[in-house]
């Protein structure tokens, strides 16, 4: 345990990219009370797209990403069309199943179009190596990867609190029939939840990416998502600022524990799973709900 | 043609492919109570021309296989003796398709060889898998990834193309199926089993540390000739599976002694796999280390689940850079590799990498991290089984093969700009024929067992000289050793020593 400040920064630099995860989760929760599996490949669908012109096309980062988010703006608003629509009487079990069937759908095209190989998606440039903090390099994608999580978690904030159309998404989580009858615009609020969802996992895919060194079909789902549903769970899943909250200490557990259990791989997941039970056991209804169980 | 005959063979598949060929070159004492063949081979030097006869592979029904076809009009004495074998004993002076194989690989070098035919199999079984015409053969490689490897299905068949065009080998075509190994344990069991249901002649294994062992296991348990790239040492003792390449151990050991000896600078760490199929080639490495001034690795040492397992890297590499390690030996999938130096890279961690998985994934991938000219204090160094692919240095004695793949690739393929994958596969290949050109036209899979039972050895165009007669098993003592190397905006293997067996 020689070197907690390093892996301090760490687990914070990760914990911003569980914090984009975990903040689409709860949102799409927060809105439909379902869970979206889909979440994590839609962030690779984003990567791939991203790599497919930064990394096979030379094209500009910017230009890259742009395009990634847009495949993710598009399937966003395909899963609120096509998918959340059509459900909106059925279970909520039944649209948790619909989102896991997305995730395979994309699966299976990301395979088809980019293969199974893995590829290096570049990180994008500010123009230096990056920040030394506490012995601990945060090079650029740490930067926007942190940027990112505050913008997301702000701009989120101000948009459900402080405008009407906010209010008419929190009004239409808490009883959406109530919400349309006195004028909230359900499909505007749909399209919004999941299209949001789509471009927070798309950022958290294009930063994932160079953190993880290579992208492959699944990488997202494979292995973030999980640590993202962890974090929305410790957070209080639909609980937005609790998402934030959760994705740190999440990115702090794991890195304290890959740090103390360096040569045991898989223990780290492991005490994921043991905060997520004694987070349930404990405080069932997130970290920062009042009241305990 | 071929995107609708292979399945996507990607760079593992050539790899494996490769280590095939390395494998099949080595056999020599022989059996003296039992009765035995010997084979005369003559044919064509190393600089013989690309020409012959243009007949047109035949593509199989099979979208998997790439047949050599049955018509064969260029197959010259081929298959009349088939399946004649099994204690013939005398001078089988069989020619290798009436010497039209140009250019083939070193041929003198298989001259003579004298050898026992074993008894493992009778009747039919002897002569499964070759015909008259043909030799089915079988291969299990991660062709899923070959888009890593910048390989397309029809690039690796571009060797068989040419020689059955050329009129194949002991007077027969090659079909080649290739089954696709997924580069997991599980998968190459799945395919070497879809292997086992076309009742090859053989089964070839590519590179894979994680699925050759498991095969190993189902061509001992199932009976059937297997062929295969570098693994552990396993049991030391196996009747139906044999490769001419080092054991994982053996490389091991060798990087060490590379890595002291040309002074890359400690403090000394390791990231490897810690599976029984892998370890082998970290604990050699270690006790090296250990015994010579590298004790650091002990305390620097990380390790992951299997080949291709990426999750630990994040806290390994701020764990490696934190210490201070200036050299980093990596002991995984080349895939996983090619991660670890990429993540590295992005958390600004550029230390010197030794390695045994030195071909070309690394290079093309992220060659700017590991090449001369990178932040790190030493280039990469690599061992690995074929000679460096460098075909811009007339320097190397291999040049002249180099150039002669180069041009068969221009005529048959010449859409694609030939590299080291294909070049180990196109060395794998000959030396796979060199196996069958000792064996001769009356060749059955006794006889092929009996080769390597025998002590082969053989010296297969630029690749080591590999000796069965010590171990019938394993043929392979020798390795080359690479550094990378900036050369006109690209990284390339610069060889550094050729086929020692001491670095």
């Amino acid at each position: 345990m020689g070197h907690i400040p390093q892996f301090t920064v760490l687990g914070l630099a990760n914990g911003t990219i569980y914090a984009l995860i975990a903040l689409g989760l709860s949102l799409v929760y927060k809105a439909t009370r379902a869970i979206n599996f889909a979440q994590g490949e839609v962030g690779t669908l984003a990567a791939f797209i991203a790599w497919e012109l930064i990394g096979r096309h030379h094209q500009n980062w910017v230009v890259g990403a742009a395009a990634g988010l847009a495949a993710a703006v598009v399937v966003g608003y395909v899963m609120h069309r096509f998918v959340a629509t059509p459900m909106r009487e059925a279970s909520r079990v039944s649209l948790t199943i619909a989102t896991l069937g997305v995730a395979f759908t994309l699966y299976g095209f990301e395979a088809k179009v980019f293969g199974a190989s893995p590829e290096v998606l570049p990180p994008p440039s500010l123009g230096f190596q990056g920040v030394s903090v506490a012995g601990f390099l945060l090079t650029p994608v740490y930067i926007y990867a942190i940027a990112a999580a505050v913008i997301a978690s702000a701009t989120l904030g101000v948009v459900l609190r402080r405008t009407r159309f906010g209010l008419g998404v929190l009004a239409s989580a808490q009883d959406s029939d109530t919400a349309r009858l006195l004028g909230v615009p359900a499909a505007k609020v749909s399209a919004f939840t999941w299209v949001g969802a789509a471009v927070l996992a798309g950022v958290a895919g294009l930063l994932a990416g160079p953190t993880q060194g290579v992208i492959y079909p699944f990488f997202m789902s494979g292995t973030l998502l999980f640590r993202g549903l962890v974090a929305a769970l410790v957070g209080g899943f639909g609980d937005l600022p609790g998402a934030v909250y959760g994705g740190l200490i999440v990115g702090l557990v794991e890195a304290y524990s890959i740090e103390a259990f360096v040569h045991y791989p898989g223990l780290p997941e492991v005490i994921l799973m043991a905060l997520v039970l004694g987070v349930l056991l404990v405080r069932p209804r997130g970290i920062l709900a009042r009241g305990a169980a | 043609m071929y995107e609708s005959v292979i399945p996507k063979a990607g760079r593992r598949g050539v790899i494996a492919v490769v280590c095939l060929g390395v494998l099949v070159a080595a056999c020599g004492s022989s059996s003296p109570n039992a009765a035995s063949k010997t084979h005369q081979e003559t044919g064509p030097g190393p600089s013989g021309t690309v020409s012959g006869q243009a007949t047109s592979t035949t593509v199989s029904s099979s979208s998997t296989t790439q047949a050599g076809g049955g018509t064969s009009s260029a197959l010259a004495s081929g298959g009349s003796g088939v399946g004649s074998s099994g204690g013939t004993s005398g001078s089988n002076n069989a020619s290798s398709g009436g010497g039209s194989i140009a250019g083939g690989s070193g041929s003198g070098t298989v001259s003579g060889f004298h050898y026992t035919p074993t008894h493992l199999w009778s009747g039919a079984a002897e002569t499964q898998g070759i015909s008259a015409s043909t030799i089915t053969l079988c291969m299990h490689a991660a062709t899923v990834f070959g888009e890593a490897f910048n390989e397309r299905p029809q690039d690796l068949g571009v060797y068989w193309d040419w020689l059955n065009a050329n009129g194949g080998v002991i007077g027969r075509k090659v079909n080649m199926t290739i089954e696709d190994d997924e580069y997991t344990a599980q998968g190459a069991q799945v395919a070497a089993q879809e292997c086992e249901s076309l009742n090859p002649f053989l089964v070839l294994g590519g590179i894979g540390f994680d699925q050759d062992p498991v095969v190993r296991q189902l061509a001992e348990q199932d009976h059937f000739i297997y062929i295969y790239t570098m693994a552990d040492a396993g049991t030391g003792h196996y009747n139906y599976s044999f490769t001419s390449s080092p054991t994982i151990q053996q490389v091991g050991r060798w990087m060490g002694q590379a890595e002291l000896d040309r002074h890359y600078p400690g403090p000394y760490g390791a990231v490897y796999v810690n599976d029984s199929a892998w370890v082998g080639g970290y604990t050699t490495y270690k006790a090296w280390m250990d015994a010579h001034g590298g004790k650091s690795v002990d305390q620097n040492s990380y390790t992951t689940n299997s080949g291709g397992d990426t999750s630990g890297f994040q806290a390994y590499i701020t764990e490696l850079k934190v210490a201070g390690v200036k050299t980093v030996y990596l002991w995984m999938n080349a895939l996983a590799m090619d991660a670890f130096v990429e993540q590295a890279a992005n958390q600004g961690y550029y230390p010197a990498y030794v390695t045994p998985d030195g071909f070309n994934l690394v290079t093309q991938t992220v060659g700017k991290d590991i090449d001369n000219q990178s932040p790190a204090p030493k280039p990469t160094l690599a061992g690995w089984i074929t000679p460096a692919f460098d075909p811009n240095n007339p320097n190397v004695a291999w040049w002249p093969e180099e150039q002669q793949m180069i041009n068969v690739y221009k005529q048959y393929d010449a859409g694609h700009s030939p590299d080291d994958i294909d070049w180990m596969t196109w060395l794998a290949f000959e030396q796979v024929t060199d196996l069958f050109k000792t064996c001769g036209n009356s060749c059955t899979r006794d006889d092929i067992v009996g080769i390597f039972h025998s002590g082969w050895k053989v010296t297969t165009g630029p690749l080591c000289p590999v000796d069965f007669s010590a171990n019938p098993n394993f043929g392979g003592s020798l390795i080359n050793l690479f550094s990378a190397y900036r050369e006109n905006g690209a990284t390339v293997w610069r060889q550094q020593a050729t086929c020692q067996s001491s670095l």
